[in-house]
């Protein structure tokens, strides 16, 4: 028999999700999920959630871009083709700003879309919660949470039995 | 109502009248102390601008999420009032100040740079800001003790056409009391730069207040962490905006090189002063830009209170950075400039005191309050 993955607890309402969220959280679980149809407040602290792990990815792509872009520009002007401008210096520092500013975002936003596939698993071709037919109410009108039997604190009674607290059915999910 | 923003208003109005009576004393004969009183009356105004500009947005957008915030804006608006009387001793001993008052100098901008016509101007502008700071705020308390939301539509559809003379008077006004105290240099761009300093100095004194009634427990049900962090993102935003049109006026400048377009930059950029500009793009944008970067520096009380502070300092700072090379480039320092930053700012917090004993502490009676209640990010 194959591994079971773990408990799927299905809620109809975002005040019970964040309830079951508080009462997971509590219980001590570290590999659990919230599922949402759309973006819930609270739901970070209902969670525990710890501050977003890509804000240092980010700010260092960004310095890069910043860096980089500055560099080349530099590098062009000054080494590989220089060219009088407008009676300019080849260093020109403030013409250098806008395109340096430009690679900065263009750094910021690669690493941000970067991070969040990293951070999320991305990509990959099969999640086990994708076997419950009741999950697919997950894009629609229902939230739910996912605990892993992989989970030192998980236990099949007392796990199901928390979660019962709170939603409206809980069910086994394959592995 | 009493509460931590509006005690004893009689002890800073005392120190300003004091400071400041003597500083328009003596600077009706020294230009370097008027240029001192000039900054101080536009660190005065502006501060007073950018908070009438935070209420009519809310009104012109019907945000919900500014309700309780509003209040403490519309109190610091009520500054303008005030406004007019302070401008008495510029308008007076203009040819202190502007060299066009020669007409040689003026030459054909004679038309618009005239005493008479300079005068009548400001008076348009310094009015029509405390007609409009007086009405809304009115508006806004009227709202507390009859709780008609009528009022609230009211406010809502004058505040696009006040808006726009808002725009207008508060350009023209950059062109005239700064501009034109080098009066052969132009740039189109600086009433917008003028206003991005005004917005980051009303912002700043606005989010001040907030950590300051955020000190009593109770009031941190109405003005929760979440309202904080939205001070935090505003001042985020204005001081990058600053950042973004400063440069922009200065790349222009540079880029088109153009003696009469780059005399105002040379002038700042020399001997000392370069010195102070680079130190001006440090205070005004680097350091607070890194310092409201992570959440946690819009989320936190003390962090967020010491860095209105400083932006409250450096605003202080651009305004006189804009104004003292025109006027005397090499008198650095006066002893007018600190008794202007004193007794301006000493005026400032007693006249917001007066203002914050009307009122609720927050539009209690809004029809938009449980909207700003319920928010979370």
């Amino acid at each position: 028999m194959a591994e079971l993955y773990g408990l799927l607890a299905e809620y109809e309402s975002s005040r019970q999700l964040l309830a079951g969220c508080r009462a997971t959280r509590e219980a001590g679980f570290e590999r659990w999920e919230a599922h949402t149809p759309y973006p819930l407040h609270g739901l970070d602290q209902a969670m525990g959630l710890a501050p977003s792990r890509i804000a240092i990815p980010v700010l260092v792509m960004t310095l890069v871009g910043a860096a980089a872009g500055f560099m080349l520009q530099v590098w062009v002007s000054g080494v590989a083709y220089p060219l009088v401008v407008s009676g300019k210096p080849f260093f020109s520092w403030p013409a250098f700003i806008p395109i340096a500013f430009e690679t900065a975002v263009l750094g910021g936003a690669l690493a941000a879309v970067a991070g969040l596939f990293f951070y999320s698993g991305l990509p990959r071709w099969h999640h086990p919660l994708f076997s419950s037919r009741r999950f697919e109410a997950a894009s629609n009108d229902r939230f739910f949470i996912s605990v892993e039997a992989a989970d030192p604190a998980f236990d099949w009674t007392a796990t199901r039995e928390l979660l019962e607290r709170d939603a409206v059915v809980v069910e086994v999910v394959d592995g | 109502m009493a509460n931590a923003l509006s005690r004893r208003p009689l002890l800073p109005l005392t120190v300003a009248a004091v400071l400041l009576s003597s500083l328009a004393w003596f600077a009706a004969a020294d230009s370097r102390l008027m240029a001192s009183y000039l900054v101080g009356f536009l660190f005065f105004v502006t501060v007073g601008l950018g908070a009438l500009f935070f209420v009519l947005v809310q009104h012109l957008t019907r945000a919900g999420w500014s309700v309780t915030i509003r209040r403490r804006a519309e109190h610091l608006s009520a500054v303008l009032v005030a406004a007019p009387v302070l401008f008495v001793p510029i308008a007076c001993r203009l040819e202190l100040l502007y060299p066009w008052i020669d007409p040689a100098v003026a030459g054909h901008r004679a038309v618009v740079l005239n005493p008479a016509a300079f005068q009548l101007r400001a008076a348009i502008y310094l009015l029509l800001w405390a007609v409009i700071a007086w009405r809304f705020r009115r508006g806004s308390l009227t709202q507390d003790t009859n709780g008609d939301p009528a009022e609230t539509r009211r406010l809502q559809s004058l505040s696009a056409p006040a808006l726009l003379l808002f725009a207008l008077s508060l350009t023209l006004a950059a062109f005239d009391w700064i501009m034109s105290l080098s009066p052969h240099w132009y740039s189109t761009m600086f009433g917008v730069y003028f206003f991005s300093g005004a917005v980051v100095g009303g912002f700043a004194a606005i989010a001040l207040q907030a950590t300051r009634l955020r000190s009593a427990e109770a009031s941190k049900k109405w003005l929760t962490e979440h309202h904080l962090h939205q001070h935090g993102k505003l001042l985020f935003a204005f001081v990058t905006f600053w950042a973004y049109v400063g440069f922009s006026q200065f790349l222009l400048i540079w880029y088109a090189n153009l003696p009469e377009e780059t005399v105002w930059f040379a002038e700042r950029l020399a001997g000392p002063w370069c010195g102070l500009t680079v130190a001006l793009v440090l205070g005004h944008f680097i350091v607070p830009f890194a310092l409201l970067l992570s959440q946690r520096g819009k989320r936190h009380d003390r962090r967020l209170a010491a860095v209105a502070c400083w932006l409250l300092a450096v605003h202080y700072f651009d305004l006189f950075w804009l104004v003292v090379p025109a006027v005397a480039p090499r008198e650095l320092f006066a002893w007018g400039d600190l008794a202007a930053a004193v007794g301006f700012s000493a005026l400032l917090v007693g006249v917001l005191r007066l203002a914050a004993r009307g009122g609720a502490v927050i539009p209690e009676r809004d029809p938009r309050l449980a909207e700003c209640l319920a928010g979370e990010d």
